[in-house]
């Protein structure tokens, strides 16, 4: 362990700069006077309390990468969230926004001189259950909008990140639930828009984009001519670096009728559950005689349009769920081998008789009919749901070994997201098992998406954080050169094989559009990043300033790391011939 | 590493760098929230404050930067986010939901290190602590008067099986409340003592980080009560209920179980009664009211249990031996609840925070004396929480709470018009 003064020693080795920066007096009085003495502090006190959320902590924080910010501010309003930003053009002051800070990019990172903009006060949340959509605030989180949508007899997707992730932030990029198996991705349900640029302009899409904004319905997502939405919204997206999205509006689905009722919360912590109080929701767990079947039976019940989520769900998430603590999941676990991986295929499908009995009846059928062809047979489901709905255990998945990182997340067809799955849990078992968790070789999590049309993969690797950590006794500089070397060697050359694009590393670090497959892209990129935010202000340097990150990488990121990243090439498509 | 469940900060350096700010500590178990934000939080420090320092996931930072030398104690910001803490455990069984970090330790442990640096506790902290130590009681009130409560109707043993330990607020303040709960014990045919002198149970002493003089508080009562030869003893004040069974053991680092007699709220002990047919609801009380857990009988009341061991780097961080976690599952939730609906005429109604993700009442941790604008603001949410509920009552087993409850309701002025004490609702119904 560590001294105080042994680990300052060690930062001023990994920190490029110094720990605290203080920002021009000018221009935080400036900012003070725009949104009122109460919603701004540059006491340090409150600037540590933002370092080090969320994923990836251990690569950023512990390596000395994450700085506090220079001050935090919690504008209440778009006009206020526009005059931030324009005084930080004026200064060229970088701004950082953040509203649940659990993604990689809402927390400053690289560089200590970023403005802190907590949207947290922004809690807009109303809903026209009739016309299906909802407007919602930058600030509003998923376990809160659920239980609103429940409330107006709709639902809503929970995203793998969390139900502390925000929603608004969500939208902007993916925004992967199971549920979006029926909904499809969260950007493509985005609406009427509020939008402040990084220059500080504020621009309403969609049915806002009239004069007298606060007459229009926020039903519509085009505006006439292009949708601007386009430019701030993606797969990947810009995480911050193209402004900053304040409110938006988004589509909504209609529930079983009378929905709180239906769901009810019951249970004391931590065996809490929402109780399904009508026939018409239930999940139900099968298991599958072989991977194959596993893969065949979910293209099958997409395409016959059955089912409201279907995932298939890794071993070791069922060990979490019924494990007390970390200890008595470690006692679970050692009992596995890779024989029960390799012959443990289940399915989880969520029924929703939306309309009547009939309906239900009806999904049920087709599964049972489906299932049978391919020998599925139906397990002792509970019917309740502990997580999608309206909770998403995303924490819980910390608690076997206090660190985690998704190394490969994307959205592709279904036979790609099976194939890389398979390669990425084989080739970690097989050469990466230890140092990381065993995971014998188990595939990931996968799902399908938008009725079998896409298909999601995210794969998780569980890691030993203390040995990312200088402070602590088992940290190993080793430990960190094998993450860095799955990341950023191994995974891009399985995504080669099957064509899969990850996500992550294009929206941590910009470097993957630097490869040869993505030239035209990444120069239409740079064009819309200069020409939107001059000063390079919004959010550096996510997700798109690969020269900055290339300097500022932190120093355990090997050249060759870097090399391999820019030579990548994407590999064959496996959509069905 | 060895650790230790004990009041040294650097013990939970640990949790200082795991927190990953799931923001469960601050929106408490996702499946109960619900879709108002204003009634969205459990931590009331961190909601009347905004910013991330005022909450649990801010302070492991803070934690972790005074412990490694990027912050230091002297800092105003540390010592005001330490001390505006409640200590109701919110954030902790909110971790606890999916992870097991011992934040409420840690924050406790925070208020410890900053007396001990010499930066805590607050001012008027210290001057209480010198009248108890003066007098024996918070108030200052003369100790001969302890038992002025007990009226002509109150039978009391002069000696019993049974221990009413009465605390500082029923002895000296809201009387009714002591008189009610012995009042029940009375037409159960309970038998119950006093303690000759009794002395303040430390409540502030423990929650604003004063180790040494809550230490030797629990001694001195621990030793009365040993000299009584209780084998139960009885509280009607909630904290004073989680001190002895809870807090004592604790810093005297010992189980509950090893206390050597049992500790019992009165709403256990008249739950008991009724379900054993010594007591039944006879009058008929049309009213819809609302239950509102008090953390000293709910997620905080769970039995202590000590512990010390290895946290092994190199195994995944597992603590070994195994042990077992207190996350606020076993705490006195149903009791309360089935007295109140076992009252004819009455409906209950639950506000959306409940059970072990009930939001503070206000009036724990020395809040209400050092920072009385967040206790008041707290109190205020929770008499608007109430309110939603349609209720014209709040029922309440912690004195406290009722008092900061009632002092919120000309504030807030909405249909809430009465705050009981569990003891006084009970009395009035169960014969």
């Amino acid at each position: 362990m560590l001294s105080p003064s042994q680990y300052q020693e060690k930062m001023r080795e990994l920190r490029a700069q110094p720990y605290w920066w203080d920002m021009p007096d000018e221009a935080y009085k400036e900012m003070e006077a725009a949104v009122g003495p109460d919603k701004i502090t540059r006491e340090r006190a409150v600037r540590q309390a933002y370092v080090g959320r969320g994923y990836a902590r251990e690569l950023i924080w512990f390596s000395g990468q994450a700085y506090p910010p220079c001050c935090v501010v919690q504008p209440e309003t778009t006009e206020e969230v526009a005059e931030i930003v324009k005084i930080c053009n004026k200064y060229s002051l970088p701004f950082n926004p953040c509203s649940s800070q659990w993604a990689y990019n809402a927390n400053p990172r690289f560089r200590p001189d970023q403005v802190q903009i907590d949207l947290q006060r922004m809690q807009t949340l109303e809903f026209d259950k009739k016309n299906l959509y909802a407007k919602v605030g930058a600030g509003v989180r998923y376990g809160h909008f659920c239980q609103a949508a429940f409330d107006n007899d709709c639902y809503f997707i929970n995203t793998g990140g969390g139900s502390a992730s925000c929603v608004v932030a969500n939208h902007t990029v993916w925004g992967c639930s199971p549920l979006n198996y029926r909904m499809g991705n969260a950007e493509r349900r985005v609406l009427a828009c509020t939008w402040v640029t990084p220059e500080g302009d504020i621009v309403r899409t969609g049915s806002w984009a009239g004069k007298d904004t606060s007459a229009e319905s926020g039903f519509w997502g085009d505006g006439l001519g292009p949708n601007l939405n386009g430019i701030w919204r993606g797969h990947i997206g810009w995480f911050g670096a193209m402004g900053i999205v304040t409110e938006m509006t988004v589509k909504v689905f209609s529930f079983v009728e009378d929905a709180k009722n239906v769901m009810v919360p019951e249970g004391v912590s931590p065996n809490t559950h929402l109780a399904f109080k009508s026939k018409r929701v239930a999940w139900q767990n099968y298991v599958m005689p072989s991977r194959q079947a596993l893969e065949d039976v979910m293209y099958d019940l997409s395409h016959a349009q059955v089912g409201a989520a279907m995932t298939k769900v890794p071993v070791f998430w069922r060990i979490i769920a019924k494990a007390q603590d970390k200890e008595d999941f470690w006692e679970r676990w050692s009992g596995t081998t890779k024989e029960d991986i390799d012959n443990f295929h289940m399915v989880r499908i969520l029924l929703i008789g939306f309309t009547n009995d009939e309906q239900m009846d009806y999904e049920r059928a087709v599964m049972d009919e489906i299932m049978a062809e391919y020998g599925g047979k139906a397990t002792r489901t509970k019917p309740s749901d502990e997580s999608w709905f309206k909770n998403a255990d995303t924490a819980g998945m910390w608690m076997m070994t206090n660190g985690y990182s998704s190394c490969e997340a994307g959205i592709e067809c279904l036979r790609c997201t099976y194939e890389t799955g398979k390669l990425l849990g084989k080739r970690l078992w097989e050469a990466y098992t230890p140092p990381f968790m065993a995971e014998y070789g188990d595939p990931g999590w996968f799902q399908s998406n938008d009725f079998g049309h896409s298909s999601y993969l995210e794969f998780l690797v569980y890691m030993n954080v203390e040995k990312c950590d200088p402070i602590s006794p088992a940290y190993a500089p080793e430990y960190i050169a094998s993450m860095i070397s799955w990341y950023f060697e191994e995974t891009p050359d399985i995504d080669a094989q099957t064509g899969f694009l990850d996500f992550f590393p294009a929206s941590c670090h910009g470097i993957l559009y630097q490869g040869p497959e993505f030239s035209n892209y990444q120069v239409w990129t740079d064009r819309f990043k200069d020409m939107f935010d001059p000063k390079t202000v919004s959010n550096p340097p996510a997700p798109y300033d690969p020269e900055f990150v290339t300097e500022m990488l932190p120093p355990f990121m090997l050249n060759k790391s870097r090399r391999k990243m820019r030579s990548i090439e994407r590999g064959k498509s496996m959509l069905l011939q | 590493m060895s650790f230790k469940l004990d009041h040294n900060l650097s013990n939970y350096h640990w949790e200082a760098r795991c927190c990953m700010g799931c923001a469960g500590c601050k929106y408490g178990d996702w499946i109960f929230a619900p879709a108002n934000h204003e009634f969205a939080w459990i931590c009331p420090e961190w909601q009347w404050g905004q910013f991330d320092n005022w909450g649990a996931t801010g302070r492991t930072r803070l934690i972790d930067a005074l412990l490694v030398g990027d912050l230091d104690y002297s800092d105003p910001l540390i010592i005001e986010a330490a001390f505006r803490c409640f200590g109701c455990g919110a954030c902790d069984v909110g971790c606890k939901r999916n992870l097991d970090l011992e934040i409420l330790m840690m924050n406790q442990s925070l208020k410890v290190a900053l007396v001990d640096h010499g930066y805590g506790p607050m001012p008027v902290h210290k001057m209480i602590s010198s009248r108890i130590a003066d007098t024996g009681n918070y108030y200052g009130c003369n100790q001969a008067d302890r038992k002025k409560w007990v009226t002509d109707d109150i039978k009391v043993a002069d000696k019993a099986d049974v221990l009413f330990f009465v605390g500082c607020m029923s002895s000296f303040k809201d009387q009714a409340v002591a008189q009610a709960t012995a009042r029940i014990m009375n037409k159960a045919g309970v038998d119950f003592m006093l303690l000759d002198e009794e002395v303040c149970c430390g409540n502030l002493l423990y929650s604003t980080g004063q180790l040494k003089k809550f230490k030797g508080a629990a001694r001195l009562n621990l030793k009365k009560i040993k000299d009584t030869g209780a084998k139960t003893v009885v509280c009607t004040c909630a904290d004073c209920y989680r001190n002895i069974k809870v807090e004592y053991p604790k810093v005297l680092e010992m189980a509950t179980a090893d206390l050597g007699f049992e500790v019992l709220h009165i709403a256990e002990l008249t739950d008991k009664l009724a379900k054993d047919g010594k007591i039944k609801a006879k009058k008929e009380m049309n009213m819809k009211v609302t239950y509102h857990d008090a953390c000293s009988l709910g997620r905080l009341s769970e039995p202590w249990i000590p512990w010390e061991g290895e946290r092994d780097a190199e195994d995944w961080s597992m603590l070994k031996p195994r042990r077992q976690f207190r996350r606020g599952t076993n705490g006195c939730y149903e009791p309360p609840r089935d007295l109140i609906r076992g009252i004819s005429g009455i409906e209950l109604v639950e506000m959306g925070r409940h059970h072990h993700n009930a939001y503070h009442a206000g009036e724990g941790g020395g809040v209400k004396e050092a920072f009385p604008e967040t206790a008041q603001f707290a109190a205020n949410m929770r008499v608007k929480e109430a309110g939603v509920t349609g209720a014209s009552a709040i029922v309440t087993p912690c004195v406290h709470s009722k008092e900061t409850l009632s002092e919120a309701l000309p504030r807030v002025n909405n249909n809430i018009q009465k705050v009981y004490h569990l003891a006084e609702l009970v009395d009035e119904a169960y014969e």
